[in-house]
């Protein structure tokens, strides 16, 4: 009996100890994100953050052309959007619906994980910048999502259907279309957040910071054509960086002249296309044209195929991906526009002339001048299609400019058919993945 | 749990009766080996059963006493012993019948006799294992094992996937657990030397869950090794055989012609396929003939040259090349030698194997294994039992299959040469245009070419594994009828793979090249230094396990009772870490250092690369602890009720602690029906009905209650801090999956044991089945993720049979079985969506209520369009050619066809064996029935992305007319990726996959040397197996083995011995 007895107290002795044995973590780089190393480790992954920024907006404008016989060698998905297709124009999952989503998601894991750290003087910086970079990725991608498949932005944004916006991480929450105004409005008010939030300088501009946010706010309200808004924020993002990058410094030769991470790079992300790099992508020679020969532009940005086309090879990411993230370049001529568009013309002008100075063979630049309004803006806008070409703009600013009745139609030729994309057409919202609408059951755009 | 220790402290302290003086004693069979659930009986109302060993001890009053022992297959033995009795009580029983003695099966925490469990067991002897060779164990059990299939398909037929019984869970570990020696074997289960084998046995219902707990949820497979034993004279064994499989066939596939496939270049060079290739700055490699094509149109050659040129490449077949120069036949060799002795009080048992096989690409494979067993008795009651197992295996890498090398335009083409006609190594493509690497770098570069005839000479690996496993247990008999037992077991396997790229290896001419630069001067700099690069990747695994365990044995009267009861503590420890070495020379050691920091550009593409680093670390720990109970009740030899319960925590991570600890529980009901009193005889002699019924749960693993991230083994290079991706989605809305089954058998055997069998029924419920779901990708977790999904439901039959068909100085005898299992979904919790959705196939889950699990679905077809060529489909009843739609969310079910299931719904397996003097012939067949399985289909995109196709494209629609013999659709250019996946999923790739395969012949024949007996030798048996012997009838035409996704294992044949001294 007694030896039962000590039995007994050895099991029970053995099982209270348990708690602590089952305590132990069973995979050691495992963790409940739940510190602000945690969170920050998340918002560190580039790879789903800053390398997978889609490729549909560009491949929907004009920009670049595929000789026939080039494109019949793409995947059949991308030749019809190439030709603007309502259908089968986005890969079955891994397409760039889901990858701004599985960004938005993790932010939200992050906004969610941070509410319960609290705030303290202790971790106050880091629990702001972590909380600040989330905001803007989140922005970031609804915004994408926004250009895309919804149409730009108006007076009938209050009803047009934008895109889902999710702000929780509960994937078992149905996705709702929410109107276009909606939308930017979810937008402006991440970035009005991660703007307080983030700090002055990032450690690397792979994460965001406040000149960052400061510049896509200035993007988001040139798209809503809310100009002296885009003004007032470009200024506040100029005010803390705003150098350029003086192209004479740089070897025109070389296969890419343009080093990753330069100078004008407030936040990097980039999308990849191997349908529009230079292998396969040239140039429109409208486009190619309008650059002067004195422009370093022409020999920096474009690689001369040696048969009257050429590709392009001038992304700030220093390789054939494209570079879609914030720079200065675009800033300021966001600011150039809305001064020019407010009538304060030498101020406009003078921005652009500080960028042309770096863009042209040194002493070669007659500064740009003008009076008229009219003619100075057409300038900044012609000026700005030259300068932030192949970055996912181009498709952007045609739907705003079309807003402003500029009558921009998009036109490409295959197989001796031509296909056009019309000024103002349904066509400038791109139809959802199928997948989507299957599985989801949200409407589709027209 | 609290709850759970209190009842477990007072079943301890209810045994604490006081115990009466102790007759101790050992029953045992012919060979000495002890006899578990011998009925020893000393007059009514006192009695007790033989545990495992055979021990017993009964409390006695002093005098003469009768005692009686009987069980089941023995002759029922009465004797009369004097108490008190000194020392051990020694009985031996002789079996009624020698031949079919008792069956014993092992759950791993108990022996019982088969006849006394409620629960579905099935026993493989080592004699029926030993009709087949190999270097592992559980390649054995296909074919020879009822209600075990091994799944090669889902698996990328890497490893084995053994199914037992269907599969009843989608999210979790569909294996079996595979239990040595009494605990969960955790290493390698090649490391387990078969010769040391004694005996498999599978626990196929709910009694095997609530036993052995959540793990156990696909069944289990005991195996025990063999055991020393008590008063044995010395034994010595040696064995040793030698088995050649031949070279895998290089023609089973079917793969376009090698004219077919120039035909297709010289089609696509024409519609400038090729040109965008020509001005890719990476430079992707070109096949011969499109190279030949645009030297020609370049003018550097002419068009009747490149024309000759590319006729001469119609000659060759690389399938041909490999055949020759890269794969030969596999050799095996295995050698055993086992001695063993017992004494009274001791006893010990000792074998040494060794294996050493050498593939059919030349990689060499040694093992070498070690036990050692000893038993030792101090005093009465104290038992001590130590044992040992070392495993030492070493692999080195052998050649590369060239047919799997890949680029980023796909395979190498099918008249690729390998060598030239003397047989020197040529170069082929690899990563980049030929023309590129022969001028590249103007000849400041290394060498770019590759031979894959000779590369593998430059790099090479080798992968050591030592596994140590040792386990103490010490038993003690406490009173007549209770024995405590406490057990412990280590195991540590290492494992180390050093792989050496010396200089002259492409993996460091072309890494070096991509990493260096040359400046406008021309000077050179390498960024990776020249040298050999060493890669070490180890594990460690380290297992500890604990278990105490009383043993229960009581019998009063017709009321006995026995079970064990107990707990056990696990943790499983896995600690890993990979790491490299640039610019080693390996004759002085000397290594250098590399930057990893900053990344440079890269000589190809002219991007920034940092240079690879692999320096990462991991570890798992896993730890579970349990408490168990199994308790069966028997009525008068004739009714047995059993209860068996159990309980898991783990530290799975993120759990609630609530959710950690895993109830499981069965029941069930066993009565031998031939032991009543009106079962007048006749022709059966033994029959017995037995049913569990039980529960368990399942969780994936993987799915956890929180959201948890991985911490990727690198920094960042940008911000140089950690980075992490998610590992897991929190789903508050996620339950348990629950697995019910519902087990009926019957056992019976006729006059003389003519025929045994035993037929079995059982039922398999699941309730909130996890699968993956399709999942809104606007939720930005993924395409798919792990829901509960639905209540699926099986029913299946066993029928095992074994005759003696011919007895005498010629004997035949058979074993058959039958296995039988369909399930349905009955609810699918989610709408299922798109008609791409519900293929399934092989693979997938199509969640069709009313249909099986994985169902066999595809899309209607309606012929080629006699104009175009084109596949047609039917949407909405009507004849369609827009796959987009098709395909979609607007295809009905209705326009579909059902098949039926992609797994076969009976399995079976036929042995015979014939003995004729000291001749023995055994073969075994095997088959499948009823399923359907996709076959490799012609496809046009990854013919032209990848170089890869059948040969249906001789058979393709080419001309009006052409619909009425093919249904091989037209090459369109450019290509619909839709089109083929259309064509693809359509019903006329569906086949029948019911096939009878003959597994092996085995033929054996026992020496009858003249002074064999002089010289000690006891018995000298030779044989010789063949095995793999394929596919003897099936279904299909197309010369299809629906078993394996590639290539079939090439037949084999082997020749050994057995000898006992």
């Amino acid at each position: 009996m007694r030896k039962l007895i000590y039995l007994s107290m050895v099991v029970l002795l053995f099982c209270t100890s348990c708690k602590k044995f089952l305590g132990e973590k069973s995979t050691q780089n495992q963790a409940i994100p739940e510190t602000l190393v945690d969170l920050q480790a998340l918002l560190d992954q580039y790879q789903v953050l800053n390398y997978v920024d889609g490729n549909a907006a560009e491949i929907s404008t004009d920009d670049v052309y595929l000789n026939d016989a080039d494109l019949g060698a793409r995947p059949e998905n991308e030749r019809n959007m190439y030709t603007w297709q309502r259908s089968n124009i986005f890969l079955q999952d891994g397409n760039e619906w889901f990858y701004n989503y599985r960004a938005i998601n993790r932010t939200n894991v992050v906004l969610e994980a941070i509410a319960k750290i609290g705030k303290t003087a202790g971790n106050a910086a880091e629990w702001d910048n972590v909380s600040g970079q989330a905001y803007f990725i989140r922005a970031k991608n609804h915004l994408r999502g926004l250009y895309i498949w919804g149409n730009a932005y108006g007076e009938q944004s209050q009803s047009d259907l934008g895109v889902p916006l999710r702000l929780g991480s509960d994937f078992n929450v149905p996705s709702v279309r929410a109107t276009v105004a909606q939308g930017y409005a979810q937008v402006v008010s991440d970035l009005q957040r991660a703007v307080q939030a983030l700090p002055l300088k990032a450690v690397h501009v792979m994460r965001p910071s406040k000149p960052a946010a400061y510049g896509l706010l200035a993007r988001v309200y040139l798209s809503m054509r809310k100009y002296e808004l885009a003004k007032l924020y470009a200024d506040s993002c100029l005010s803390l960086k705003a150098d350029l990058l003086d192209y004479n410094s740089l070897n025109a030769a070389a296969s890419y002249p343009i080093g990753q991470f330069n100078v004008e790079v407030l936040q990097d992300s980039y999308f990849t296309s191997p349908m529009l790099n230079n292998a396969r992508g040239k140039i429109n020679p409208e486009l190619y044209a309008l650059y002067e020969a004195n422009d370093l532009r022409k020999v920096v940005f474009f690689s001369d195929n040696k048969n009257g086309t050429y590709g392009f090879k001038g992304s700030y990411e220093g390789n054939s991906n494209f570079f879609s993230g914030v720079a200065v370049n675009e800033v300021l001529l966001i600011r150039s526009e809305c001064l020019a568009r407010a009538g304060r013309l030498s101020e406009a002008l003078a921005d652009l002339n500080r960028l042309l100075r770096n863009r042209y063979k040194k002493n070669t630049l007659i500064d740009r001048a003008g009076s008229d309004q009219q003619a100075v803006l057409a300038d900044i806008l012609l000026e700005r299609r030259k300068e932030l070409l192949l970055r996912g703009l181009r498709w952007v600013d045609v739907k705003r400019l079309n807003m402003e009745n500029a009558g921009i139609s998009f036109s490409k030729s295959y197989k001796g058919v031509i296909y056009q994309l019309k000024a103002n057409s349904t066509g400038f919202a791109l139809p959802i993945p199928e997948r989507v609408i299957e599985v989801a059951g949200l409407p589709q755009n027209p | 749990m609290g709850r759970i220790i209190l009842i477990f402290v007072l079943l301890l302290a209810i045994s604490g009766v006081r115990a009466q003086d102790a007759l101790k004693g050992v029953v045992v069979d012919g060979t000495g080996k002890g006899i578990a659930g011998v009925v020893v009986k000393a007059g009514a109302g006192n009695q007790v059963l033989t545990g495992d060993d055979g021990s017993f001890a009964l409390g006695l009053k002093a005098g003469r006493v009768k005692l009686s022992f009987s069980a089941m297959n023995f002759r029922r033995l009465d004797t009369v012993v004097v108490v008190p009795f000194a020392g051990l009580f020694s009985v031996v029983l002789t079996g009624k019948d020698q031949e079919l003695g008792t069956v014993e099966v092992s759950t791993g925490y108990q022996t019982l006799p088969k006849e006394r469990a409620t629960g579905s067991f099935l026993k493989l002897s080592g004699k029926l294992l030993n009709e087949q060779v190999g270097t592992d164990i559980i390649s054995r059990l296909e074919g020879v094992t009822s209600s075990l299939s091994i799944d090669r398909k889902s698996n990328g037929g890497e490893g084995y996937g053994i199914i037992i019984r269907g599969i009843g869970t989608l999210q979790g570990p569909r294996s079996p657990l595979i239990v040595l020696d009494n605990f969960p074997y955790e290493g390698d289960l090649g490391n387990i030397n078969p010769n040391d084998v004694e005996s498999i046995t599978v626990l196929r219902d709910a009694a095997a869950a609530s036993i052995w707990g959540a793990r156990a949820g696909n069944g289990v497979i005991v195996i025990n090794t063999k055991k020393a034993r008590f008063n044995d004279k010395l034994k010595v064994s040696f064995s040793g055989n030698l088995k050649v499989t031949g070279k895998p066939d290089q023609y089973y596939q079917s793969r376009i012609s090698v004219g077919d496939f120039i035909d297709l270049e010289n089609f696509l060079f024409d519609k400038g396929y090729y040109s965008s290739f020509e001005t890719d700055n990476s430079h992707p490699p070109l096949s011969e003939v499109v190279e030949l094509r645009i030297a020609a149109r370049d003018k550097l050659i002419s068009e009747e040259d490149a024309r000759s040129r590319i006729d001469a490449l119609r000659g060759y077949d690389l399938r041909e090349q490999l055949n020759r120069y890269v794969f030969e036949n596999a050799t095996a060799q295995q050698y055993n030698l086992q001695l063993g002795a017992g004494t009274e009080k001791r006893n010990w048992l000792l074998s040494a194997g060794y294996d050493h096989n050498v593939s059919s690409l030349a990689v060499p494979f040694s093992r070498y294994n070690v036990k050692a067993e000893q038993n030792f008795k101090l005093g009465t009651k104290l038992t001590l039992t130590g044992n040992l197992m070392l495993t030492l295996s070493n692999s080195k890498s052998g050649k590369t299959d060239p047919s799997q090398i890949s680029s980023s335009t796909g395979i190498l083409p099918p008249y690729t040469q390998l060598a030239d006609g003397q047989g020197n190594a040529l170069a082929v493509i690899r990563d980049y245009r030929t023309g590129y690497i022969n001028t590249a770098g103007n000849g400041k570069l290394l060498d770019w070419s590759y031979y894959p005839l000779e590369d593998y000479k430059y790099s090479s690996s080798v992968n050591k594994v030592n596994d140590v496993l040792a386990s103490l247990r010490a038993a003690y008999q406490l009173t007549g009828w209770l024995k405590l037992a406490g057990t412990y077991q280590f195991e540590q396997q290492d494992g180390q793979i050093t792989t050496i790229n010396s200089p002259q290896s492409y993996y460091v001419r072309n890494l070096v090249n991509v990493f260096s630069s040359i400046d406008a001067s021309g000077s050179l700099k390498r960024n990776i230094p020249l040298g050999s690069i060493r890669d070490q990747d180890y594990s460690l695994l380290a297992a500890h396990n604990a278990r105490v365990q009383a043993d229960i044995n009581k019998v009063m009267g017709r009321h006995s009772l026995s079970g064990i009861i107990g707990g056990e503590i696990r943790s499983t420890g896995v600690q890993t870490g990979t790491g490299r070495i640039y610019g080693l020379n390996e004759s002085t050691l000397s290594t250098s250092v590399v930057d990893y920091l900053n990344p440079v550009k890269t000589f190809v593409a002219g991007n920034t690369q940092n240079v690879p680093n692999r320096d990462a670390l991991g570890r798992t720990l896993n730890r579970y602890v349990s408490l168990f109970a199994n308790l069966a009740y028997t009525f008068d030899d004739r009714y047995t009720l059993s209860l068996s319960g159990r309980r898991d925590a783990s530290n799975l991570y993120g759990l609630n602690t609530n959710d950690k600890w895993n109830p499981l529980f069965s029941s069930g009901f066993a009565w031998d029906i031939s032991k009543e009193k009106f079962w007048g005889g006749g022709l059966l002699s033994f029959l017995k009905l037995r049913t569990t019924f039980g529960a368990s749960g399942n969780t994936d693993p993987r799915t956890t209650a929180v959201t948890t991230i991985t911490y990727s083994g690198f920094n960042s290079v940008f911000t140089q801090s950690p980075y992490a991706l998610f590992s897991n989605y929190a789903n508050p809305e996620l339950k348990w999956e629950r697995v019910f089954m519902f087990n009926a058998g019957l056992d019976f055997a006729l006059r003389g044991n003519r025929i045994k069998g035993s037929l079995e029924y059982y039922r398999k419920k699941s309730v909130d089945l996890l699968a993956l779901t399709p999942i809104d990708l606007t939720a930005g977790v993924g395409a798919t993720l792990v829901k509960n999904s639905g209540v699926i439901s099986g029913d299946g039959v066993d029928l095992e049979l074994s005759s003696r068909n011919v007895t005498g100085r010629f004997s035949w005898s058979s074993d058959f079985f039958l296995n039988y299992y369909k399930d349905k979904v009955i609810k699918n919790y989610n709408s299922t969506f798109n008609g791409r959705g519900k293929l399934g196939g092989n693979v997938s889950y199509t969640g069709l209520v009313g249909y099986p699990l994985y169902g066999m679905i595809s899309f209607k077809w309606a012929g080629l369009d006699p104009t175009t060529g084109d596949p047609q489909g039917i949407l909405n009843g009507a004849l369609s050619k827009d796959y987009n739609a098709l395909m979609g969310s607007s295809l009905k079910f209705e326009d579909m066809v059902y098949h039926g299931t992609a797994l076969p719904i009976f399995t079976g397996g036929l042995g015979n064996s014939f003995a004729y003097g000291g001749f023995t012939l055994s073969f075994r067949m095997s088959f499948k029935l009823g399923y359907y399985f996709r076959k490799n289909v012609l496809d046009y995109g990854s013919l032209m992305i990848g170089r890869e196709g059948t040969a249906d494209y001789a058979n393709r629609w080419q001309k009006p007319g052409d619909e009425l013999r093919t249904n091989v659709p037209s090459l369109v250019y450019p290509n619909s990726d839709l089109r083929d996946e259309f064509y693809w999923g359509s019903e006329v790739n569906v086949l029948k996959g019911d096939h009878i395969r003959m597994q092996y012949v085995n033929l054996g024949y026992d020496v009858k040397l003249p002074g064999r007996k002089k010289a000690g030798i006891s018995k000298f048996q030779v044989f010789v197996v063949a095995g793999n012997l394929g596919i003897i009838w099936r279904a299909n035409k197309d010369h299809i083995d629906p078993d394996y996704n590639g290539i079939p294992d090439a037949k084999s044949i082997a020749f050994g011995f057995r000898s006992t001294l």
